[in-house]
Parts: structure tokens; C-alpha cells; sequence
């Protein structure tokens, strides 16, 4: 628990962390502006869900994600802070885990702000209600939904920090560990457009989760299915990783 | 000035990240062919055009972005940019040599890359005509290699503006991490503004497919010229604000 707060206090007192929430900002705004120039029906509700879509499609989302991932656990290496942790009597395990729950407290954080951003400054131009699906079909429960698909985002997160995390550790520089992480999920996104299958099988189930969240009844088996898969595929890359840590000399 | 260039491209070849780049970009390659094998009536011109309007927009970006922010950010991230300094390498040196890397570095990239898909493509389908970017006209077979040569080589010219914007921005943050994430998002936001009429021209992301302008029954060079011209134009500004940013920085310091 003290390694989560002393990690989380590196988180928000870095300054790639607030960049993270002003692009986002930045990011969030001008979307709006569009969809109100151009006319369209929609709802606070709806803004909310598109705002969240953007960033995801885009992967912006992930960006930053994988941006402050790198910085806790690339940057310790590259710093050569992490010799200097080991030389106390601190457990490499914890250490690595708080950095993983501290992420993903931070990637919780994200999304709140993107959910308080878009749907506050939906609220100034549209109606809060109703959630419109493909076609302007009014949903029910949009409430409900909104709050899976928020969910889903944060527990699909877990896959990337990971996979952050597993680069950070083999190529010990932030900047690698970022090219190298996008690269692999682009490549992951990239095969899906050829083989479905992959989506099936992957935490992109969860990434791409619209056809279950956007029909007339919410498809709850396959976004249980995503997130499960999300988990799955982070405990074992977390297990790698750990493999790679204990089998290094990260003291030398 | 070549001694120098000769000396970042040895060091590049140092970092692990330039051979799991590598490896990432033949699984992209791999991916397009294995996609192939299934489709009914295929040329082999078809998937390299294919490979690399997937690739334009996805990894191609990241990778050159990533690695032009890379090759300035190690200096940053190992502290040797003051010992490159104290050897009197004036600014536009360093920037030049930086950006030349980066091109030869992309060049070689997007070409091996382009290559292995079309020698894969040549073994086992039948070099036929082929399509247009849309998807709609036919090309004739003859000019299936040309063709692809050409739109390689102006794409991989169009990528010097991702490099120039890269290296700026990571020389303004001092930080190949921040350098990377901003090129990213203000070409997204390039992107995103592209939709407004008025100034759509004038963004670099209207311009930067150029490979497009290629693959039609005619290449369109009029555009072809001009997209680069745009492309060049903004490289050049950004080398220059870089040049600016690097000197003003030491007279600080």
C-alpha cells in the first residue's frame, strides 16, 4: 500500500501525466465543436460515448496510458533509480505491482475526466437524454450503458499496461518501450482487419466492444468474455515479466 | 558532415529497438500476404499497394515518428548531446544529420518492407493487372513495377515531414517521450481539422498520402508535385524552427 501511494504521487506530480489530461482536452473539445457544426442530433449521453470512442478508436487513449507506463517502469532503468531502490530491502514484486495498480488508478482517473469533460460540456449545448445506437435508434438504459462501456475501457486497460511494462523491462528506454508497445497493438488491431478471429480470441474483444454495447439488447456474455480475456492476457504478461525481472541483475 | 551521418546511422544499429521494429514490420508484411492467399483473383502489384495504405496510416507513422524522436531523445535520455556539443558541431549540423538518419533509416525501412511483400506476392501470385487506389480502374501489368517503386519512393519523401516534426518537438520538450506523444496527436488534430473546408488545403495531413497520386491509370503529377512541395515546405520550416530552438538552448545554457 505505501509503494502505490509513493508511485501514484510520481504519477501525478510528473508532468506527462497533467500533458495526458490537457490532450485530452484538447482532444475532447474540438470533436464537440465539429459535432455541433455540423448539426447533428445528439445527446450529452451521446457525447460522452463518442468522446470515450474517439480517443479509444484512435488509440490516443492507450497512448497516454502507455506514455506514463514507460515513464514508471522504463524510466528506472534508464535513470538508474532502480539499482538504488534494490540496494534496500524492497520486494522487486511489490514494487512492480504497486506500479501497475497506480496506473491503473491513474487510467481510472483518465476516464473519469474524459466521462466529467465531454458529458459537462455536452450538457451546455444538447439534452442529457436519450443514447442514440446506429441509425439515431433510441437506446434504453443508457445509463447502463455508458457505465459498461466505461468499465470495459478500464479493464481493457490492464492488457496495455502490461505490455508496457513487458517492453519497458527488455528495452529499459521510455521512448522504445512506447514505439515498440504501439507497434505490437497496432499489429494486434492491424491482423484483426484479416482475421476475425483474433478479435475473438484477444483483449481487442473488449477494445472493439460497440456491436455488443450498441444493440437493441446488451450483449453481457461477450463484454464479460473481453474483460476476462483482458485479465488473462495481463496476468500472463505480467507473469513473463517477473520472469525477466527475477532472471536480470538489475542491481549491477 | 557525411562522417557525421555515417556515425548516427552506426549507432542506430546499436538499439534493440531498431531489430524488433523490423521484426513488427515483416509480421505487418506477412499479414497482407497470409490475407491474400484467401482472395479469389489477386495480383501480386495488389499487395504491396495494399501493405502500404494499411500501413501509412498505422504503423508506418508510429515507427517513423517513434524513431525520429528516438534517435534525438537518446541523446537527451544518455546525456551525450553536450558532449556532441562540446566537439563545436554547430546546431544545423546536428539537426541535419539527425533528419538524414532518419530518412535513411525510414528509406530503408519502407523499402525492405515493400520488397519482401512483392517478392512473397511474385512466388505465388501471377504479376496481372492490378488496381487503382480505389479500387475501381484497372492498371495494366506493365506498369506494376514502376508503379510501386514510384509510390514508395514519394511516400517515404512525405514521411520527412513525420521525421522533421518529430525531432522538433523533441527538441522543444527536451523529452523523446513528449517529442513522440505530441507529433502524434498534432497530426491527429491535423487530421481532425481537415474536415473544415476553408483551411483543409493548407494542413500537411491533406497532403501526406501522396503514394495515392501514383496509383491511378495516369499518375497525377501535377497533385504529386504539390503535395510534396507542402510536405517539403513544412520539413523545412521545422528544421529550420529546430535549428533556432537547439542554438538558443546552448546561448541559455
Amino acid at each position: 500500500m505505501k509503494y502505490i501511494g509513493l508511485e501514484l504521487f510520481k504519477v501525478v506530480k510528473s508532468l506527462q501525466a497533467r500533458v495526458g489530461f490537457l490532450l485530452i482536452t484538447v482532444l475532447i473539445i474540438p470533436i464537440l465543436l465539429q459535432i455541433k457544426m455540423s448539426g447533428q442530433t445528439v445527446s450529452a449521453m451521446d457525447i460522452s460515448c463518442i468522446s470515450l470512442g474517439n480517443l479509444y478508436r484512435t488509440t490516443i487513449f492507450h497512448l497516454t496510458v502507455v506514455l506514463i507506463a514507460s515513464l514508471l517502469f522504463a524510466s528506472e532503468f534508464s535513470g538508474q533509480t532502480l539499482k538504488y531502490i534494490m540496494l534496500r530491502p524492497v520486494s522487486q514484486v511489490k514494487l512492480f505491482l504497486a506500479k501497475i495498480v497506480a496506473l491503473w488508478v491513474y487510467s481510472a482517473l483518465l476516464l473519469l475526466y474524459i466521462f466529467l469533460l465531454s458529458n459537462i460540456t455536452g450538457l451546455l449545448f444538447w439534452d442529457r437524454e436519450p443514447l442514440h445506437g446506429p441509425g439515431q435508434t433510441v437506446l434504453q438504459a443508457g445509463g447502463l450503458r455508458i457505465l459498461i462501456l466505461y468499465l470495459s475501457s478500464w479493464f481493457n486497460t490492464i492488457f496495455i499496461i502490461s505490455l508496457a511494462m513487458l517492453f519497458s523491462v527488455i528495452l529499459k528506454k521510455q521512448i522504445s518501450s512506447i514505439i515498440v508497445t504501439m507497434g505490437s497493438y497496432f499489429l494486434l488491431a492491424f491482423s484483426s482487419n484479416f482475421y476475425k478471429i483474433i478479435e475473438e480470441v484477444t483483449p481487442l474483444k473488449a477494445h472493439y466492444i460497440n456491436p455488443y454495447l450498441w444493440d437493441e439488447l446488451i450483449k453481457y456474455q461477450d463484454i464479460v468474455q473481453g474483460n476476462i480475456l483482458s485479465i488473462i492476457y495481463a496476468l500472463l504478461i505480467v507473469g513473463v515479466t517477473f520472469y525477466i525481472i527475477k532472471q536480470g541483475d538489475f542491481v549491477a | 558532415m557525411v562522417k557525421l551521418v555515417v556515425n548516427e546511422i552506426k549507432k542506430i544499429f546499436r538499439y534493440k529497438i531498431i531489430y524488433l521494429g523490423t521484426i513488427i514490420a515483416l509480421f505487418f508484411s506477412l499479414m497482407t500476404f497470409s490475407y491474400a492467399q484467401e482472395q479469389a483473383s489477386i495480383s501480386a502489384f495488389d499487395l504491396p499497394i495494399l501493405s502500404l495504405a494499411n500501413l501509412t496510416q498505422t504503423y508506418l507513422i508510429v515507427f517513423t515518428l517513434g524513431f525520429s524522436a528516438f534517435i534525438f531523445g537518446v541523446e537527451i535520455e544518455e546525456k551525450t548531446l553536450k558532449i556532441v556539443r562540446s566537439k563545436l558541431v554547430p546546431p544545423w549540423k546536428l539537426v541535419l544529420s539527425k533528419y538524414i538518419t532518419g530518412m535513411v533509416y525510414t528509406f530503408i525501412q519502407l523499402f525492405t518492407f515493400g520488397l519482401i511483400t512483392l517478392l512473397l506476392a511474385l512466388l505465388f501470385f501471377e504479376a496481372g493487372d492490378f488496381y487503382d487506389y480505389t479500387g475501381s480502374e484497372l492498371i495494366v501489368a506493365s506498369k506494376g513495377f514502376s508503379y510501386i517503386f514510384l509510390a514508395y519512393l514519394f511516400q517515404a519523401i512525405a514521411l520527412t515531414f513525420v521525421i522533421a516534426l518529430s525531432i522538433t518537438l523533441t527538441i522543444i520538450f527536451n523529452s523523446a517521450a513528449l517529442g513522440f506523444i505530441l507529433t502524434f496527436i498534432t497530426v491527429f488534430l491535423s487530421l481532425l481539422a481537415g474536415n473544415i473546408e476553408a483551411i483543409s488545403g493548407l494542413l500537411p495531413t491533406s497532403h501526406f498520402l501522396v503514394w495515392q497520386n501514383v496509383i491511378q491509370e495516369q499518375i497525377s503529377w501535377k497533385k504529386l508535385v504539390i503535395d510534396l512541395l507542402v510536405m517539403l515546405g513544412y520539413s523545412l520550416a521545422l528544421f529550420f524552427t529546430a535549428v533556432l530552438i537547439l542554438h538558443k538552448k546552448e546561448i541559455t545554457k
